[in-house]
């Protein structure tokens, strides 16, 4: 990407550029003579693939090209991806050779003369300043009936040369489209001979793509490329476009009195020279520029009929990306590279290639399966490349690699590989290598073997896994034993009941039995059933299981939806460790028998606390008659934490009964009457919201205070009236609740009664209440106008406290009539007043009364009253949510009316606090810090 | 059931339980004790944080670094010095292999912040020791061990906590229920931007070729890659920069899978079951020699439901959301709203709502009670299934993967299907 401001760097002078930090100057690479990195093996093998066998047309005679890459801006890598290109474009196709320089010196008269065309390849700031080679180029291109081809960066020359940049047919106007965006590119004219390479389509590109002015116009060159600025993908920030009829041309030819120009923007990735459609498409402007291709120039504006564009299809892939076929050099390239390749090597011919095979058809993964055979089986191939074909098999591989796969299972660093493959490659060739090598494995690699064959679930391996799971070896086992409970078969479930294995070995042999009993426990066959079944059950009530293993059986049993499951699971909750009771509480609610309700009910009392709070809370989710008997229960406990779950587990009813049972419990001034009004906060119940409004009505007191905060968390606007009502009940605590269920309940025409409220000795919670309603009722006018016309009203009369509310209340509005009024007000004849109103715009924060406030400081008539907009102002700005550099702007503003300097600290502070790039820049001319020593 | 609403009803704590310790024994001091396996980036952090919470204890820190472990040490060393000095803690435990935690009785809970492929054995084997579990994300290294670690959870009943810890940070839990309580109206559309590349710094820029090193005398090297494929050693391969790897990892994709995508499934309500396509894929993988994952991305993601979720790691980094009535942008620091009246708009107490409770403070609570936390096992493995199909569908060069969701199988893709399973190294197995 190009840094902007590379066109600043020729100014920097020499001294400034000696103190630059070594990655500073590495960015300084604005002058010729840049010295480019060799290009790799795989990205001159991309560029060869990409070429064309053979011309479009045959050249009229030997045609000799001036590659021209100087770069005086900025210096563009790609160059010497497209010097390599044009090269060998030249010399497979014959259609041209190139001479490739730096050297103004090149583009003298006599020098020139050689060339039948120039090639701007990425040239920045050129300037030319050679008279004589200006004519010469000028003359070379219009006069002498030659060529001019420029590539990307060739529109960003000759800055005070405009015939030069008309020559070339337009000026770069910075990069709106970045280097990493997939842009969409129409063809303007499909069938042109120079975009003939793209196939009559439209299509995406990963570019950096040129807005370009100056001198372009479709009055003077016919333009067969731009941007499809009908896909919403390409467009941009306004403020950086500065075209204002939307085209934004990528590529175009022209004639001259004589010669030809050709000019494509394309050129910034290196890819884009590694890309078959766009290299063609450049062999066919330059064969267009040299005279050789005929191809139509009249300027497009000029057409009687306009061609129909084709635009860019609907799938967004970059050109680069579409999957490719490589052809058969290149293909041999990335197995030789593959065949030397190891780990932390070059990986990019290897990494080509398994794109390659990635997107491959059968017929191709079958040649690359077979290709890659035989340099996984040589010994000459480094251990890197042998891995990664054994992972690559592993998603192409097929039964001819089992031969080569089985011959590494002996193999020590190479056998995990081949076990990696051999598990994914389908079919009974694969199970026979690995069953055979249960025992021949070497002992490090045997649990592998074992654990592909669990996976595979190769129910004929059961005898000999049974077999090993018996092994003094632990790791193989182990693997055994997790292998037949994997394959959980009635065979292997057989075999594991029988096994007798060491203490420590136990519990890996319970898992297993465990995990073979849960997939048989689901088996329609009785005996296998019955016979998971029981063994679940022994695994559940036996003790020394452990906790885990115990409540996991008793899941699976739960799971399977036996009628005997309540028998297992009864005594479990009662278990003396509180794990499993705890635990097994938990997955209780799948148990699906009929008599669950009462018989769990009924144990309720039997329980400890901590068992019944989570039985009751597992069982709320169900919303069934088996909950409700079991919250009952729970509602009776004299433990204070299972009556606090049952009560908010009422709340997940959808029963009336239990909502009025928790209206009910609202009078308690205990932690049930807290956990009723969380639960009816939250109640869904259909008919909730009346009957809580109906309670509401009848209510009193702390029940009263309690569902007014109810209705307000609920937003139900159809209890708005019996807050406004009950803003005047004796009750302190009622008062409280309603100014606080206002804040979220009020509407607009709530908007008087709260003005005249706000007029009455109200206590301080209950004013911060009303304030915040009578916001929220503002809000809720469409026409912001309408309340603030209201406030203004009531302004007159209201108590000091109540006009500084109602200025809040404007300055939030922030509508017209709103911030007329409180301008006017700021020109009160008395000091006192004016001050009012600013501390109380102040107070609001809206971001709408800086403007007012700054005014104020400006128009200050008392120094205290300067000090104290400015404040406000400076505070409101502070606080103000949005973009930074608004915020940058706000600070700028009010330096001229600092005048002490605690006002500028706060500014100064204010803005490195942003710390972007706005603000850094304002505070280098605020306050320039003093070079450090 | 469960599931799909857990994250709106779990109720508020307000009622407080007693802790439950082993054996039905009330741990002596109330607190939680914890274990932390692996205490690295996000392990450490997570470790910092606890040991300044008075309502749990640690009493051990793991890692195969054993530079790392013993700055953990002296980081709870120095937390809980007064403690020590009055005799109250007996000290903490350091070590290299997490069955050593895991092996404690008097440890409640254990912390689990390794590589990816680091995170199904061990969190198996917690919940099979009783362990309630904090894990970090994405849930696992591929689909069938995620659903091994769902079944371990559920089945033994442990709270586990996956560590997609936007799911309690104000922001999004603000545009979740603006959304899912229909202040947008119908969702018309979803796009989720994640990050894209790879490392940073100095590693981004590796092109030429290396040669191994040998691992540090305190680092357990053959520890630390545990399950996966044997690699030789790079300092460049290990710790953070784990995750630009297939053998441990899935990319910045599966890194981020857990934040900014999961959110989207909160909001369209998805979150309980997985997708039904993959369309539209497709990714640049890095090329240089250390990494591999995919670099550039972009795919959409198509639920039974009709929802469709749009992701690239070139949208902008949040969740945009388009609905009927409005719409909504939304990342860690800001929630966007298309008006002001959206952006001021309150959400029911009856409807949709989530606990404003801190990710790890949830936790705790949990386990309290017994409760499915705000980001349960099951939610996570559906939204990390998400990153390891899409990564099957580019690797096996698929611009669209089918998938059923209730079996968990590919449809019609058999070589993708070989991507979504790896094989571990001898002698680590899956616990069945």
């Amino acid at each position: 990407m190009k840094p902007p401001f590379h066109h600043l760097i020729l100014s920097v002078s020499l001294a400034a550029a000696f103190t630059l930090s070594p990655c500073a100057m590495a960015l300084l690479r604005a002058e010729p003579g840049h010295v480019f990195p060799p290009l790799k093996t795989e990205e001159l093998a991309r560029i060869t693939s990409a070429l064309p066998k053979e011309p479009r047309v045959k050249p009229a005679k030997p045609r000799r090209i001036l590659v021209f890459y100087r770069t005086e801006g900025y210096v563009h890598a790609s160059i010497a991806h497209a010097n390599e290109t044009f090269k060998q474009l030249g010399e497979k196709t014959g259609a041209f050779s190139v001479e490739i320089s730096e050297d103004m010196a090149a583009f003298e008269p006599d020098n020139l003369k050689k060339f039948d065309a120039v090639l701007l390849n990425n040239t920045t700031g050129l300037k030319m300043e050679s008279p004589a080679q200006r004519q010469a180029l000028l003359d070379f291109v219009i006069k002498d009936g030659k060529g001019l081809i420029g590539i990307h960066a060739a529109t960003d020359n000759f800055g005070k040369w405009p015939e030069g940049q008309a020559l070339m047919g337009g000026s770069f106007k910075g990069h709106p489209w970045g280097a990493g965006d997939i842009s969409a590119i129409k063809l303007d004219e499909p069938e042109h001979p120079v975009v003939k390479a793209f196939g009559g389509k439209g299509f995406w590109l990963r570019e950096e793509l040129y807005q370009i002015s100056g001198p372009y116009s479709r009055d003077k060159q016919r333009v067969l490329i731009s941007l499809d600025m009908s896909r919403p993908e390409n467009r941009r920030d306004p403020a950086k476009i500065e075209r204002k009829d939307n085209d934004f041309p990528v590529a175009w030819v022209k004639k001259t009195e004589a010669g030809r120009v050709f000019y494509s923007s394309f050129g910034h990735n290196p890819d884009v020279f590694m890309t078959p459609e766009i290299v063609q498409h450049f062999l066919d402007g330059i064969q267009f520029a040299l005279g050789d291709l005929p191809a139509d120039s009249i300027p497009s504006a000029q057409l009687v009929k306009q061609p129909v564009p084709a635009l860019a299809p609907t799938a967004i892939v970059a050109l680069q990306d579409i999957p490719r076929k490589p052809n058969a050099d290149q293909y041999d390239a990335w197995l030789k590279a593959l065949a030397s390749y190891d780990l932390g090597g070059d990986r990019e011919s290897v990494a080509a290639l398994q794109d390659y095979l990635r997107y491959a058809d059968a017929q191709g993964r079958a040649k690359g399966e077979a290709d890659i055979l035989p340099l996984l089986g040589a010994a000459s191939t480094p251990y890197g490349a042998r891995d990664t074909i054994c992972r690559w098999l592993g998603l192409i591989g097929t039964a001819r690699s089992v031969p080569a796969l089985e011959k590494l299972l002996t193999e020590e660093k190479l056998a995990n590989p081949a076990v990696y493959a051999l598990i994914e490659i389908p079919g009974a060739e694969a199970d026979a290598a690995l069953m055979r090598y249960l025992e021949k494995a070497p002992d490090d690699i045997r649990p592998a073997v074992i654990g592909a064959v669990g996976r595979r679930r190769i129910a004929s391996a059961v005898p000999a896994l049974a077999k090993l799971a018996g092994s003094t070896k632990k790791p193989e086992a182990i693997a055994a034993l997790n292998a037949l409970g994997a394959i959980g078969s009635a065979a292997a479930l057989d075999a594991l009941i029988k096994l007798h294995v060491p203490e420590d070995d136990q519990v890996t042999l319970n898992w297993a039995i465990h995990a073979s009993a849960a997939q048989l426990v689901m088996s329609k066959n009785k005996s296998e059933n019955d016979l998971a079944f029981n063994q679940l059950k022994t695994l559940a009530l036996n003790n020394n299981a452990g906790s885990s293993l115990r409540v996991a059986a008793a899941t699976a049993i739960i799971r399977s939806g036996e009628p005997q499951a309540l028998e297992v699971v009864l005594p479990l909750l009662h278990d003396p460790d509180a794990r499993v009771a705890a635990n097994v509480a938990a997955v209780a609610p799948g148990i699906q028998n009929k008599d669950v309700a009462q018989v769990l009910s009924t144990a309720m009392a039997t329980l400890t606390p901590q068992v019944q709070a989570v039985l009751v809370r597992s069982f709320a989710t169900r919303q069934d008659a088996t909950a409700q008997s079991i919250i009952s229960k729970g509602l009776d406990s004299a433990d204070a934490d299972v009556r606090g779950a049952a009560i908010l587990a009422l709340g997940n009813s959808r029963d009336a009964a239990m909502v009025d049972q928790l209206i009910g419990l609202l009078a308690k001034n205990d932690n049930d009457g807290k956990a009723a009004t969380e639960a009816l906060k939250r109640c869904a119940a259909p008919s909730a919201g009346e009957q809580i409004r109906n309670a509401l009505g009848k209510s009193q007191g702390p029940a009263r205070a309690a569902l007014l905060l109810v209705v307000a968390d609920r937003l139900d606007a159809l209890a708005t009236d019996a807050a406004v009502t009950a803003t005047t009940d004796d009750d302190d605590s009622v008062r409280g609740a309603a100014s606080a269920a206002l804040e979220k309940l009020a509407r607009e025409q709530d908007l008087p009664k709260l003005i005249e409220l706000l007029n009455t000795q109200l206590k301080a919670n209950e004013r911060k209440s009303l304030e915040k309603a009578l916001l929220t009722s503002s809000r809720a006018f469409k026409d912001a106008d309408q309340p603030a016309e209201k406030m203004q009203k009531a302004l007159t009369g209201a108590t000091p406290e109540g006009r500084r509310i109602l200025i809040v209340g404007l300055a939030s509005l922030g509508s017209p009539k709103a911030s007329a009024a409180l301008a006017s007000m700021l020109q009160a004849p008395e000091v006192d007043a004016r001050k009012e109103v600013i501390r109380a715009l102040s107070s609001s924060r809206a971001p709408f009364v800086v403007t007012l406030l700054l005014d104020a400081c400006k128009n200050a008539k008392e120094p205290s009253e300067r000090i104290l907009a400015l404040r406000g102002y400076l505070d409101t700005v502070q606080d103000q949510q949005g973009p930074a550099d608004t915020k940058v702007d706000l600070y700028q503003a009010a330096w001229p009316l600092a005048e002490r300097q605690e006002e500028k600290d706060v500014i100064i502070g204010g803005l490195k606090k942003i710390g972007n790039n706005k603000s850094r820049k304002l505070l280098e001319t605020l306050a320039p810090e003093t070079p450090k020593a | 059931m469960l599931a799909a609403s857990a994250g709106a009803c779990a109720f508020p704590s307000i009622v407080n339980a007693q802790t439950l310790g082993l054996n039905g024994k009330t741990a002596p001091s109330n607190r939680v004790t914890l274990g932390f396996i692996g205490v690295g980036g996000m392990g450490g952090g997570t470790m910092r944080a606890a040991a300044g919470n008075p309502a749990v204890e640690i009493l051990s820190v793991c890692d195969t670094d054993g530079q790392r472990a013993a700055r953990a040490l002296g980081v709870v060393d120095g937390a809980y010095a007064k403690r020590k000095e009055s005799g109250e803690y007996k000290g903490c435990q350091t070590t290299d292999d997490f069955r050593t935690v895991l092996a404690r009785k008097d440890i409640d809970a254990v912390v689990i912040s390794l590589p990816d492929h680091w995170h199904a054995i061990p969190v198996i084997m917690a919940a099979r020791a009783g362990k309630d579990i904090y894990a970090e994300k994405p849930l696992a290294l591929t689909i069938p061990e995620g659903r091994a670690m769902v079944n371990a959870v559920e089945q033994s009943g442990v709270v586990c906590q996956i560590g997609s810890q936007q799911r309690s940070g104000l922001t999004f839990q603000r545009a979740i229920e603006a959304v899912r309580n229909g202040l947008l109206g119908k969702i018309k559309r979803v796009r989720v931007g994640l990050p894209g590349g790879g490392p940073n710094g100095d590693r981004a820029k590796i092109t030429a070729p290396m040669a191994a090193q040998t691992p540090p005398t305190d680092f357990n090297y053959d520890m630390w890659l545990g399950p996966a494929p044997w690699a030789p050693y790079y300092v460049e391969r290990c710790h953070w920069d784990f995750r630009w790897q297939f053998d441990y990892s899935g990319g910045q994709l599966s890194d981020w899978i857990g934040h900014h995508f999961d959110s989207a499934t909160l909001m369209t309500g998805v979150n309980g079951t997985g997708p039904v396509a993959i369309k539209d894929a497709q990714a640049k993988f890095l090329t240089g020699p250390l990494y591999n994952t995919a670099s550039q991305y972009s795919f959409s993601v198509h639920y039974g439901d009709g929802t469709v979720i749009e992701v690239a790691n070139n949208y902008k980094g949040g969740v945009e959301l388009e609905g009927t009535e409005g719409s909504v942008f939304v990342t860690r620091s800001v929630v966007e709203f298309s008006s002001p009246q959206l952006q001021s708009a309150s959400t029911p107490s009856q409807g949709y709502r989530m606990e404003r409770t801190g990710h790890f403070n949830n936790f705790l609570d949990c386990i309290k009670t017994r409760s499915k936390p705000v980001c349960p096992i099951a939610d996570a493995h559906r939204t990390a299934s998400v990153a390891h199909l899409a990564n099957a569908a580019f690797r096996s060069g698929r611009s669209e993967l089918k998938w059923d969701p209730i079996n968990e199988v590919v449809i019609d893709a058999p070589d993708a299907a070989r991507l979504l399973t790896r094989a571990y190294r001898a002698p680590w197995q899956l616990p069945v």
